[in-house]
């Protein structure tokens, strides 16, 4: 399969309320990589996403996820290729049951209701949690929600994957356990994170972004190690570095 | 039923106390495990019909018509008895509305005070007699609503629907309706821990606070559907939600739905 690359440039946005969330961003996720990008509080990391997703638009600049520029028309083909992990796992689970959830997109595809079953609790099974399938998501622990979630755009079979603080309402135990599965994973993979530990461990390569702008970009190991960069934009050295 | 310190396991639904509301919505699909799973069994569009001649035949009993109302009402008791429903939901929806019956029975009286016969009881005011009708028929309404409710569930419902030919426009408004529902219930609950936590007796919930929470509400409301909205944009939702598609009517589905429909027939127009 070929996987595509993801491209901003020279990207700009402002919100209609004036707050300028992203200037300038240059950004080059290479095929199949895995890409984190962290950043304190109100960095402008969520707004990245949303606008890959062409939840929003650039005021100036553009977005290309492999050659494919995101704009309004290209919007079904363009989330045809993305799998989008939100940063709150409440606001993607919204079906009666979980089994339900994870079928939705499939449905959406237009595959036989019978059939988007079964794949749903293939994939559940996978991850041997055949036991919440016909349980509402409401009754779930937030780790549970995390990985309902996660089958629910796996199953799609997406060939980019966007994460949006994937591991902010995981335990250690659960948090291990989303590591493996992302590192077994091979398409395109963007991971928008605080959790420097986590970045460390699942990301090639990293940029850090403050203000809006791109200050640093690098491989993971040589950035997340410079102590003064990262305090400059009020991040901290990964735990196991202290 | 289990008990722990301040939770309780009923029907496998784990309750907190203090999450009432959210949970409630959860629980009143799931308690109910009664003898009779015969309405839960029926194509939903069996049931829709079924319940759709119960009140048509129900609103069109004549005011003065005590008895006929009463064995109409027979039917929703008997379904709720047999598929031995909780009976608080119920209450608590019934408690909503006898201010409204109560005054509409006062009106009656009020306005129609002429005395009528009744065999057996006597001379009564006919605005009495009327009210006592309105009364029933809207207790029999409201029972009748809470086991349909109870009786499938609203993805089967919105199938059924789909299966009359009910336009997809209603049909998805009806489920988005559920879903914001559920959303909103889960938003007003965090935010009431959220100030209970935090306000000492009275302080803290004055009128002035809980209008300024209400605004906070919405806006929270508003944000949390577009988060939603935006996540099922990202998994391919294009303005439709597939639902289940609807099976072949059984032999079963005939012969439940004839005979109830005749048994309603007879109650109405019985001599
Ligand atoms: N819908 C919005 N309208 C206006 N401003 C917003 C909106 N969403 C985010 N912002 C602002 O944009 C900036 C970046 O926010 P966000 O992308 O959510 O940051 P992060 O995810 O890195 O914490 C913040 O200053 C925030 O206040
Ligand atoms: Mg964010």
């Amino acid at each position: 399969m070929n996987l595509p690359r993801i491209s901003l440039d020279a990207v700009s946005l402002q919100y209609p309320c004036g707050t300028r969330a992203l200037h300038g961003v240059h950004l080059q996720i290479s095929a199949g990589s895995a890409f984190g990008i962290v950043g304190p509080n109100g960095a402008g990391k969520s707004t990245l996403l949303n606008m890959m997703c062409g939840f929003c638009q650039p005021t100036t600049g553009t977005v290309h996820i492999g050659d494919v520029l995101v704009e309004r028309r290209s919007l079904d083909h363009i989330r045809s290729l993305l799998g989008v992990l939100f940063q709150h796992a409440d606001d993607q689970l919204f079906q009666a049951t979980v089994i339900d959830d994870i079928g939705f997109g499939l449905r959406n595809r237009g595959i036989p209701y019978a059939q988007a079953e079964s794949q749903a609790r293939e994939i559940l099974r996978r991850f041997d949690l055949e036991s919440i399938a016909q349980k509402s998501p409401f009754q779930l622990s937030s780790g549970q929600k995390r990985f309902a979630a996660l089958c629910g755009v796996l199953v799609m079979e997406p060939q980019v994957l966007l994460l949006d603080e994937p591991t902010s309402d995981l335990d250690p135990r659960n948090r291990r356990r989303f590591l493996d599965v992302f590192r077994k994973l091979s398409m395109t993979r963007l991971v928008i994170s605080h959790d420097l530990d986590f970045v460390w461990d699942a990301c090639d390569t990293v940029a850090i972004l403050d203000k809006g702008q791109v200050v640093a970009q690098g491989p993971t190991r040589e950035l997340l190690q410079n102590e003064s960069l990262l305090l400059q934009h009020s991040l901290e050295l990964p735990l196991r570095l202290q | 039923m289990t008990r722990f310190v301040g939770v309780t396991r009923v029907a496998g639904v784990t309750r907190f106390a203090g999450m009432k509301d959210s949970c409630r919505i959860i629980n009143d699909g799931a308690s109910s495990t009664g003898p009779m799973n015969l309405f839960r069994e029926l194509d939903p569009r069996t049931t829709l019909v079924v319940w759709g001649f119960h009140c048509v035949l129900l609103a069109s009993i004549s005011r003065y018509d005590v008895s006929k109302t009463l064995l109409l009402g027979a039917f929703p008791v008997f379904a709720f008895l047999a598929m031995n429903l909780r009976i608080q939901p119920f209450l608590r929806r019934l408690r909503i509305v006898v201010p409204f019956i109560l005054l509409m029975v006062l009106a009656n009286v009020w306005f129609d005070p002429s005395p009528v016969a009744l065999r057996g009881i006597g001379q009564m005011p006919s605005g009495l007699l009327t009210g006592v009708v309105l009364a029933s028929k809207a207790a029999v309404s409201i029972l009748s609503l809470y086991v349909l409710e109870q009786t499938i569930p609203l993805d089967r419902l919105c199938t059924g629907l789909r299966g009359l030919r009910v336009p997809d426009a209603l049909v998805d408004q009806l489920l988005f309706l559920h879903r914001y529902g559920l959303v909103v219930a889960a938003e007003a609950d965090t935010m009431r821990r959220a100030r209970d936590l935090r306000s000492i007796g009275k302080q803290g919930r004055g009128l002035l606070e809980t209008t300024r929470l209400l605004g906070t509400f919405f806006l929270r409301c508003h944000d949390r559907s577009r988060r939603i909205h935006r996540s099922m944009l990202a998994r391919g939702f294009s303005g439709s939600l597939p639902l289940p598609p609807s099976s072949l009517l059984t032999v079963r589905d005939f012969a439940w739905g004839g005979t109830l429909v005749t048994i309603f027939l007879i109650s109405r127009w019985y001599p």
